[in-house]
């Protein structure tokens, strides 16, 4: 049976990494237009396809959490 | 969306008779049980708003005494909620979601039939209370202690009750959000689902979130009333206000429970009539999700009076308005969808662009009463009851009404009656307003809700809501005159229905036979 050299077996893994570093880059770009409620409408079909729900869940409850805590700040900055 | 395999139910038979109904796991007839119930609970909490406003049409007591008119306030609230609005969202689902993504039925028919026979036992208990030692429940559809500890024995069928319907919409929920995920024809993509079947996804998950901690909530009332405790009573150490923010952080997700569906109607129904694609669906998935993340964040905005730091109020005033935001680009997608667009009124669509108009005020109101400074003068006034009232009747009720229009062809075989549907929408629209629009005022001079006498000054704008409510309430007779003359007979429904609709169910014959997409449709 053939095995993958060293060599192959790295570059797959970098791979990986990248890919997963762009999809949680993608997902947190999907949860920020979210925010705001509107996504152009190519960028909205390319996430469809790259992301999975789970990705979107866990991007959205990290994000819900930056933005108590970027709403919390300003409440600090008003009431200093 | 093109359809093949489409007309795949050669055979059609069924049980027949009251078994039927009580033993079916078919998600039409459950979906039918689901609308009639709702419908029936209409009718019954409705009296109840015919009898607040008949005594509210001139100051003093009327007709009933202070406790009776609080048990009516209270039973309304929760009938119309728990009964009317859920009830019937979860029968368009029942009926519609299986119907949209192509799959035969549910994906667990015999829970489904569970969770909507659990319904009526609640109802049973609801209205049974009044007729139980100290009558119904008379504490506001909040549940707040101290009133919900001290109560009669009236309290605990209640608490009984809610905990039943809140079994039955997470088992609803599970039921959706499962079908949803896992039963949609090949080629169904998620992005491919209609906007009706999107919306109630991220409601079931909200149900599903919320629904036990109102459970937790009522069980701890129902502990602190019989088993020591002491979550909520001061006197024993516990706090009242605990219970509030345990109650709101359930009670404002619920508020886009009681809503979200209601916006996946009508991005059915505008882009139908329209005759164009529904403007920036991506964008509709998007706000609807934002809005569901943002509603967990604002339960504080309920609250502003009972005592909060500086810093929670405006942290809750902030994140209340910043619902504005996708709650706007819904409105502005509507608006565009129906931009240039070839526009008939048929009765469907007269509802969706009164709820997009009327929706708006009633958001507009909720903005107003965001900003704490205003909250505090407005707490508990008829402003606040101004302002949900847009928003579940002119909102909630009016998609009701607008999809039950809208499908009731497919669901029955036959048109309904046009004239009649348009009377009931005009009678229904000018009414409401009539109804709720002085309620703005009255609220701003001052008068409290959930009072049975008010001051003199009241008096004529209360007259005005009253005979408002009166018109609105025997229009809805039209409806139940409408549904029963469909069901009967009529003219005979086309495949299509509507020249602009689109989608797998407009693929089917009307009537949508009894066993529907056994074989899957392949979804292009």
């Amino acid at each position: 049976m053939h095995k993958p050299s060293q060599q192959t077996i790295r570059a797959h893994v970098v791979e990986d990494g990248q890919r997963k570093t762009l999809s949680g880059w993608r997902a947190a770009k999907t949860v920020f237009w979210s925010f705001l409620g509107i996504r152009r409408k190519s960028d909205y079909q390319s996430d469809v396809t790259h992301l999975k729900p789970v990705q979107v869940i866990v991007a959205g409850l990290i994000g819900a959490a930056l933005l108590v805590g970027a709403i919390l700040f300003l409440v600090y900055l008003v009431t200093k | 969306m093109d359809a093949t395999h489409a007309h795949d139910h050669g055979h059609d038979h069924h049980p027949s008779g009251l078994m039927r109904w009580i033993k079916t796991t078919n998600h039409k007839d459950i979906g039918t049980l689901y609308l009639w119930f709702a419908l029936i609970m209409f009718f019954v909490a409705g009296s109840m708003a015919m009898m607040i406003r008949a005594e509210l049409f001139e100051p003093g007591m009327q007709f009933m005494h202070p406790e009776f008119f609080n048990q009516l306030t209270t039973m309304h609230g929760l009938i119309m909620i728990f009964g009317v609005i859920m009830p019937a969202f979860t029968g368009f689902a029942n009926w519609q979601v299986p119907l949209m993504i192509g799959a035969p039925d549910m994906a667990f028919p015999r829970m489904n039939n569970w969770s909507f026979w659990l319904l009526p036992v609640a109802a049973i208990f609801l209205i049974g209370e009044f007729f139980l030692p100290g009558g119904a429940v008379a504490g506001g559809w909040t549940m707040y202690p101290p009133l919900f500890i001290q109560g009669g024995m009236s309290y605990d069928l209640n608490i009984f009750a809610v905990h039943i319907m809140g079994a039955s919409s997470i088992m609803g929920s599970i039921n959706i959000i499962t079908t949803i995920l896992n039963m949609r024809a090949p080629g169904m993509t998620m992005m491919k689902m209609p906007m009706f079947v999107w919306t109630w996804l991220i409601t079931a998950y909200l149900l599903i979130a919320t629904m036990p901690v109102l459970a937790g909530a009522v069980t701890m009332l129902l502990t602190d009333r019989h088993f020591g405790t002491h979550f909520f009573n001061a006197a024993g150490g516990g706090d009242p206000v605990m219970f509030q923010h345990i109650f709101w952080f359930f009670g404002h997700p619920e508020v886009y429970i009681l809503i979200l569906p209601a916006f996946g109607i009508i991005s059915q129904i505008i882009p139908t009539f329209a005759r164009k694609p529904l403007f920036g669906y991506a964008s509709m998935v998007y706000a609807t999700g934002s809005i569901a993340i943002l509603s967990f964040i604002v339960w504080g905005h309920h609250m502003f009076t009972v005592g909060m730091p500086a810093a929670g109020q405006l942290f809750f005033m902030y994140s209340t308005m910043l619902i504005a935001v996708p709650t706007g680009v819904k409105v502005f997608n509507w608006v565009a969808t129906m931009w240039k667009g070839s526009m008939t009124f048929e009765t469907p669509m007269l509802f969706a662009v009164a709820f997009v108009c009327l929706f708006t005020m009633g958001g507009f109101s909720g903005l107003v009463l965001a900003i704490t400074p205003v909250d505090i003068q407005l707490q508990d006034t008829y402003y606040v009851v101004a302002h949900f009232h847009y928003v579940l009747v002119s909102g909630a009720l009016f998609s009701i009404f607008a999809g039950a229009y809208y499908w009731l062809p497919k669901w029955t075989g036959h048109m309904y009656d046009e004239k009649l549907g348009k009377l009931h929408f005009w009678l229904s629209v000018i009414s409401m307003n009539i109804l709720f629009f002085p309620m703005h005022f009255l609220g701003l001079a001052g008068m409290p809700r959930r009072i049975p006498d008010y001051a003199l000054q009241f008096t004529q704008f209360n007259q005005i809501a009253s005979i408002g409510g009166f018109i609105f309430g025997a229009s809805q007779l039209i409806f139940l005159i409408v549904v029963l003359k469909a069901v009967r007979g009529g003219a005979k429904a086309t495949d299509k229905v509507w020249e602009g609709a689109e989608g797998l169910e407009w693929t089917l014959p009307s009537p949508a036979p009894y066993h529907t997409f056994e074989t899957a449709p392949m979804v292009k």
